[in-house]
């Protein structure tokens, strides 16, 4: 098994920091804490990155500043609008049995990514929010990894992820009151 | 589906006093840092929570609190 930071890796107890501030010596540091998140990150970049760190003889070109990373739900939680609730966030429920819910289910809404784990590895149904990304340090992901990975995507599915993570946040947004989209002559 | 169906390591499912003196020991661990309370508004099973420390720095950065 590598010891880097791979394209697909399912990662546990990632965190991500809201906000720091410090006044006259007290501090405090808010952060969230994703039970489990994929790494994004094109892998390309993630073994140059390795390939070259602290290679006296390169310069750092292939030095990267943050992993990208997107948190894993339940799916049962996203169905029941329930996956925010401890960051006190309301989603609309989603029947698994509706169109939607189906729809979700078959991969059929850019948003949204189902992932159904093998039996081998300990990881229920789960969905992926386009929406939500965020990034956290390579260092702090090089050193979480060796407790915290539970398992890698395939390349197949990995790009099949990254694909429509790329498509969802290319998409171009419309303004809800668009006008016209045509102008008369 | 329930939340245990999630198979974590223990500390996933600590209760909310097991996991704040372990965060407090791994917070007091970092040098220079002398960490007072840890809130954790709700430990987790399988969903993001959210962790709010706080602290005193023993040392600013012209190394005066300590005196």
């Amino acid at each position: 098994m590598t010891n880097r930071v791979v394209q697909g890796d399912v990662l546990r107890g990632v965190e991500l920091i809201e906000k720091t501030s410090e006044t006259g010596g007290d501090f405090e540091i808010w952060k969230i804490v994703f039970p489990l998140a994929l790494v994004l990150t094109q892998d390309c970049d993630l073994e140059q990155e390795d390939r070259y760190r602290g290679n006296e003889a390169s310069n750092q070109d292939k030095q990267l500043f943050s992993v990208l990373l997107a948190p894993i739900y339940n799916a049962e939680h996203v169905f029941a609008g329930e996956h925010l609730s401890y960051l006190k966030r309301d989603t609309p429920k989603i029947k698994p049995s509706s169109t939607q819910g189906k729809m979700l289910m078959q991969n059929e809404i850019p948003r949204y990514h189902y992932i159904v784990f093998p039996q081998d590895v300990p990881i229920v149904d789960s969905v992926l929010d386009f929406k939500h990304y965020f990034s956290a340090s390579g260092e702090c992901l090089r050193d979480i990894r060796p407790k915290s990975l539970v398992c890698t995507l395939n390349p197949l599915f990995r790009e099949n992820v990254s694909t429509r993570f790329a498509n969802y946040l290319s998409r171009i947004g419309l303004p809800e009151n668009a006008p016209s989209a045509t102008r008369a002559a | 589906m329930p939340d245990e169906k999630l198979i974590f390591d223990d500390s996933y499912v600590a209760s909310d006093k097991e996991t704040k003196s372990k965060a407090t020991a791994d917070a007091a661990a970092e040098p220079g840092n002398s960490i007072l309370e840890i809130e954790s508004e709700r430990y987790a099973k399988g969903k993001p929570y959210r962790v709010i420390l706080r602290g005193r720095l023993v040392q600013d950065r012209q190394g005066e609190l300590d005196d």
